[in-house]
């Protein structure tokens, strides 16, 4: 049983077809998703407006100023990107001679008297709203101002209201007209389902690997699968070494493509590895009883059975949502009306288990899909088993 | 003791009858050569042996022991080298060995010494690293017998193993398969090239549309058809008379002439030249050239089996 594993897992593992499909054309598709995708992310994403500051004077209100400053441009998630200078003329040439640049200064920032005044770079205009970094720029002064404003006034009406830590706290606590609330595990984007899609589908097309091993098992498929029936090992251990080295062989490719898009393409998966290890596994399972049972398939040469197969990975893909927005609302369209399509579509449930770990905070979705897989590996063996256990034929 | 014993083998295909009540037996130590046209069933009988396909009737024993598909304790005991070559493409020469020498022997250190043997049985050594697609059709022949070989088998069925090779190769593999008879393996040969068969095979059975039509050594085979020897003599302007005469001749079952060459066919029996010679003489007539040759199995193969052309 370990010859017949270690030469299947050998053969698989050198056919250049079963290695396109099941693992160069995987990374291929995750590296244009990160092509694509990546530039989409990125422009969601504010990153640290550059600014020049002019110097505040030595003055109470130009060390809370500076103070401020100085927490706007601090940590991981700072706001700005702040540029001390002497004079509002040296911070007027600083974003006079970076306009047009990537990473140009949004403009300025000088403390004139208690308030902040900014003058944004040249080509931008408070009232275009478009140009949201300086709408940004002038928010934070804004906001800075405002808050100045009231503990001036408070200091002024009462300034012992001033020494109790709860008032203190609340004056500086972000005004927002809006509240993020996390309701899910992980943080939802966009992108995240087309790569969870695009797993279902690569891994499916693993099942390349079990349809070859299969038409090479059986002794009505192949001169090699005759002279293999009739050696003197056990047909039952044939078919089981057989399958555990295609599915290990599909299992290591869809693993290695799921490490690849999460720890070099950085797309979510949760914080659970285990859990997406599991799903690969399961999946891998699914794709290679789905490759059995094409093979299984009678008077179907085995080009006839990879197109096959490739057209039901393509087609279950479709209702993943793999292609595209128009094809994602169809797919949770159909999930919506009739949800036993999604049931047997093994590509969705790849998919929704993947989805399940990532925005769940419970394990029991991930385990329904889970169950789903193991179910539809299960049937499809089951409908290969006679093909699959078959040692003698009326004909060859 | 049979090594193999098939008595009333039916196989049927719809309603084309395969093997028709076949018969064959086949002692230890025996080559035994199946001939047969196109079609004619010899693989089909193979696989029914091997339990590869089902049949409709009949009983098939091998080592005394009724066969079925899950004996694998006499599976174990017999080897086979396919009519096409059935390796895999990705495995190199001392893989592909090993894989299919492991389908019998589990234990890897014997199973190591079984293949380097059949690796330097079939003069592949220099190959070892090679994938089959490197491999010449010659050498590609030589993986395909190794494979079938490499764990020793006590009974090995050769079908038609030299087909598509040159000349060298094919006295090596027929040199190999007499060596290893010499060791002690029972061997089942099946081919169409007829000298072949007659140069290595002990015992001989023509089987034709499933049926056994004769059986024996290749000499009883050619006095099973009657068949002498076959004679051509260089004749200038042979009256018809004189053909007739030869033609009437009581060991002669057929006399033709082109022209220039009288070609004639005798039943077995000794001075047909001298007979033949003695009619031309009774016309004036002094052949030149004479060539006489005792009949082949090519003759006797196709006395049984007809001359029709076969799919």
């Amino acid at each position: 049983m370990w010859n017949t594993f270690k030469y299947t897992l050998l053969w698989l593992v050198r056919s250049p077809g079963i290695l396109v499909w099941s693992l160069l054309f995987p990374l291929v598709l995750s590296t244009v998703f990160m092509l694509m995708f990546g530039p989409l992310e990125e422009m969601g994403q504010l990153e640290p407006l550059r600014v020049a500051v002019v110097q505040p004077n030595d003055t109470p209100e130009g060390e809370a100023f500076e103070s401020f400053i100085d927490a706007m441009d601090e940590g991981d998630d700072r706001l700005l990107d702040v540029t001390m200078v002497a004079s509002e003329d040296e911070a007027a040439r600083l974003v006079r001679d970076s306009a047009g640049e990537d990473d140009g200064y949004v403009g300025y920032v000088v403390l004139d008297g208690a308030q902040p005044r900014v003058s944004v770079a040249a080509g931008s205009s408070l009232s275009d709203t478009d140009d949201l970094n300086g709408s940004v720029l002038v928010l934070i002064m804004d906001e800075y101002t405002s808050r100045a404003s009231l503990v001036r006034d408070l200091i002024e009406r009462d300034p012992a209201v001033l020494a109790d830590p709860t008032v203190m706290a609340s004056l500086f606590e972000p005004v927002r007209a809006t509240v993020q609330v996390q309701v899910t595990e992980g943080q939802p984007k966009e992108s995240t389902r087309f790569y969870y899609a695009m797993l279902g589908m690569t891994a499916l097309f693993g099942g390349n690997a079990g349809l070859a091993a299969c038409v090479r098992l059986k002794g009505n498929s192949s001169a090699l699968g005759a002279r293999r029936s009739i050696g003197a090992t056990s047909h039952r251990a044939a078919i089981a070494a057989t399958l555990l080295a295609s599915w290990a062989l599909s299992f290591c490719c869809l693993a290695i493509t799921y490490a690849y898009m999460r720890y070099v393409g950085g797309v979510d998966f949760g914080p659970n590895d285990a859990a997406c290890l599991a799903v690969v596994a399961a999946a891998s399972l699914v794709a290679i009883s789905l490759g059995c049972a094409i093979s299984a398939i009678p008077h179907v040469p085995e080009e006839g059975k990879n197109g096959i197969l490739t057209g039901i990975v393509c087609f279950a893909s479709l209702f993943a949502g793999l292609y595209g927005q128009p094809t994602m609302e169809l797919a949770d369209t159909i999930a919506a009306a009739f949800p036993p399509a999604t049931w047997v579509n093994p590509a969705a449930q790849i998919s929704q288990a993947f989805y399940s770990i990532m925005y769940y905070d419970t394990a029991a979705p991930l385990l329904e899909h889970l169950a789903i897989l193991a179910a539809m590996a299960v049937v499809l063996f089951l409908l290969s088993a006679r093909s699959l256990r078959r040692q003698r034929y009326a004909s060859i | 003791m049979d090594v193999v014993s098939v008595k009333n083998l039916v196989k049927r295909y719809g309603n084309t009858i395969a093997l028709d009540h076949f018969n064959m037996s086949i002692a230890q130590g025996e080559v035994f050569g199946l001939l047969g046209p196109n079609g004619s069933g010899k693989t089909t009988a193979i696989n029914c042996i091997f339990q590869l396909l089902t049949y409709d009737k009949g009983e098939i024993e091998l080592f005394g022991q009724p066969m079925s598909p899950t004996r694998y304790d006499l599976k174990r005991r017999i080897g086979i080298v396919p009519q096409n070559v059935a390796v895999f493409e990705e495995l190199t020469v001392r893989e592909n060995i090993d894989y299919f020498c492991g389908l019998y022997i589990e234990d890897a250190k014997q199973r190591r010494t079984c293949v380097e043997d059949a690796i330097g049985f079939v003069g592949l050594e220099d190959y070892v690293k090679h994938r089959p697609r490197k491999l010449s059709g010659g050498l590609l022949r030589r993986l395909n017998i190794a494979c079938g070989i490499a764990h020793k088998p006590e009974l090995a069925f050769f079908d038609e193993p030299t087909v598509a090779v040159d000349p060298q190769s094919r006295a090596s593999i027929l040199e190999g398969i007499q060596r290893m008879n010499a060791e002690g393996m029972t061997v089942v040969y099946t081919s169409h090239y007829m000298e072949e068969v007659e140069d290595i095979c002990s015992r001989i059975m023509i089987m034709d549309k499933g049926r056994t039509l004769a059986i024996g050594t290749n000499a009883q085979l050619k006095v099973m058809t009657g068949i002498g020897e076959r004679i051509e003599m260089d004749v200038l302007s042979l009256p018809e008379a004189a053909r007739a005469k030869v033609q009437g001749l009581e060991c002669v079952q057929s006399a033709e002439y082109d022209g220039r060459v009288l070609r004639i066919v005798c039943s077995s029996g000794q001075h047909n030249v001298a007979d033949v010679l003695g009619v031309l003489r009774t016309f004036d007539m002094q052949p030149g050239r004479i060539w006489a040759e005792p009949p082949t199995l090519n003759d006797v193969f196709l006395e049984i089996t007809g001359r029709d052309l076969r799919d």
